[in-house]
């Protein structure tokens, strides 16, 4: 088997792309792994800094709003984006792929396996993302409402705050658990059939 | 303290220094193998050079702790297949619309020889197509068989027994050579 035969031969015959330099390709990993790096730590500090600026914001409206129900949603929405903030770096939603220095089959499971953990998160971002905010917004919607009531100019624009942000929420759930989790599936699909392939040698 | 400092420094320095050099080492030998898989994998040029870049990373990030347990071809061929194994899975829905005529192809000349060189041509692109086709562990082994790894090598990347192996080669290499009759260049 391991004589070169003719099939080897003009396997190894094959035209190939110019060759690199060891340098040049060192030079070139090394810029991709930082720039990788950069883009990991930006959008780190990013989801921090919105989710303080956030929380900054609903609980300084929480202060000054006389509203019992408007000031208990700020309070809610505010405690909900540390909470998004500390379940992501907790379950580490994009965590970095499976040591690639393991039999193929490992490999395989453990990629399995991290695509069934982010298929699980995504599944249940209504619970630990969209609740938290939606609730909050929906108390603070009811005070304003309350608020608009009392007063006595209570007319259908205060429906359009509601709308707005339910569609939006709509939106954030249908590109969570239904188009990315149907990428993933595809994704766990492929890799869970090469698995089964292997165990059936 | 300022001197044991100095001292760890220089280790650093030279542990960087002699993982650089492994690296290019390492990556100018095996280079034509690396094109040679990534092709199997990927047919846009662009892409391919993308996924030759990702395996060169993987290797250059696994090379610390490389301690020889196994070989290095088979050390380096588990690394290049385990990054394949994850691009491919993303790039899958776009590669199965490309078209399997390799870019780049180059016209036939009018050189005497022309004829035979075309032949030949034909004949390699033939097997890239005919390994493409196959089915992604067939495709693994396959061409870890063709770049020279034993069955027992085959075993240490791809964790299939190398009496499974064995089985296998024969009904793929039977499977190449038949796609090759069929186009009339078989040998």
């Amino acid at each position: 088997m391991n004589k070169p035969d003719d099939l080897e031969n003009l396997w190894k015959a094959q035209p190939v792309e110019t060759a690199m330099g060891g340098e040049e390709m060192r030079t070139i990993v090394l810029k991709k792994i930082a720039s990788f790096d950069r883009a990991i730590r930006l959008r780190n500090r990013a989801e921090i800094i919105a989710a303080l600026l956030v929380s900054g914001f609903f609980v300084y409206f929480a202060w000054i709003q006389r509203n019992g129900l408007e000031r208990l949603g700020s309070i809610i929405i505010a405690a909900g984006a540390m909470w998004i903030i500390y379940y992501i770096r907790r379950h580490g939603i994009d965590s970095g792929d499976p040591n690639p220095n393991q039999t193929m089959a490992n490999y395989r499971r453990a990629l399995a396996l991290k695509y069934e953990h982010q298929i699980r998160l995504l599944r249940n971002v209504k619970f630990w993302y969209l609740l938290p905010l939606y609730v909050g917004l929906l108390i603070s919607s009811a005070g304003l409402l309350q608020e608009h009531a009392q007063k006595g100019v209570l007319s259908w624009t205060d429906a359009v705050g509601p709308l707005v942000y339910t569609l939006i929420f709509v939106g954030i759930w249908w590109l969570n658990e239904v188009y990315t989790v149907r990428k993933l599936q595809r994704e766990h699909a492929q890799v869970t059939s090469e698995a089964k392939e292997e165990t059936q040698c | 303290m300022v001197a044991e400092s100095a001292i760890a420094d220089q280790t650093i320095k030279l542990n960087a220094t002699a993982r650089s050099s492994r690296f290019c080492e390492l990556f100018e030998s095996y280079q034509p193998g690396l094109r040679r898989l990534v092709a199997a994998y990927v047919t846009n040029p662009m892409d391919r050079e993308d996924l030759l870049q990702d395996i060169a990373a993987g290797i250059w990030k696994s090379l610390p702790d490389f301690r020889g347990d196994a070989t290095e071809r088979t050390w380096i061929y588990r690394i290049a297949h385990n990054i394949a194994i994850r691009s491919s899975s993303r790039q899958r829905a776009r590669s199965i619309h490309e078209s399997l005529i390799e870019a780049g192809f180059e016209h036939p000349s009018t050189n005497p020889g022309a004829e035979h060189e075309l032949l030949a041509e034909e004949r390699r692109r033939a097997l890239m197509n005919g390994v493409r086709e196959l089915a992604v562990l067939d495709r693994q082994i396959v061409t870890l068989h063709l770049e020279g790894l034993s069955a027992a090598e085959i075993e240490d990347v791809t964790g299939v027994s190398r009496g499974a192996v064995a089985t296998r080669l024969t009904r793929i290499r039977q499977r190449l050579a038949e796609r090759m009759q069929a186009e009339g260049i078989g040998s």
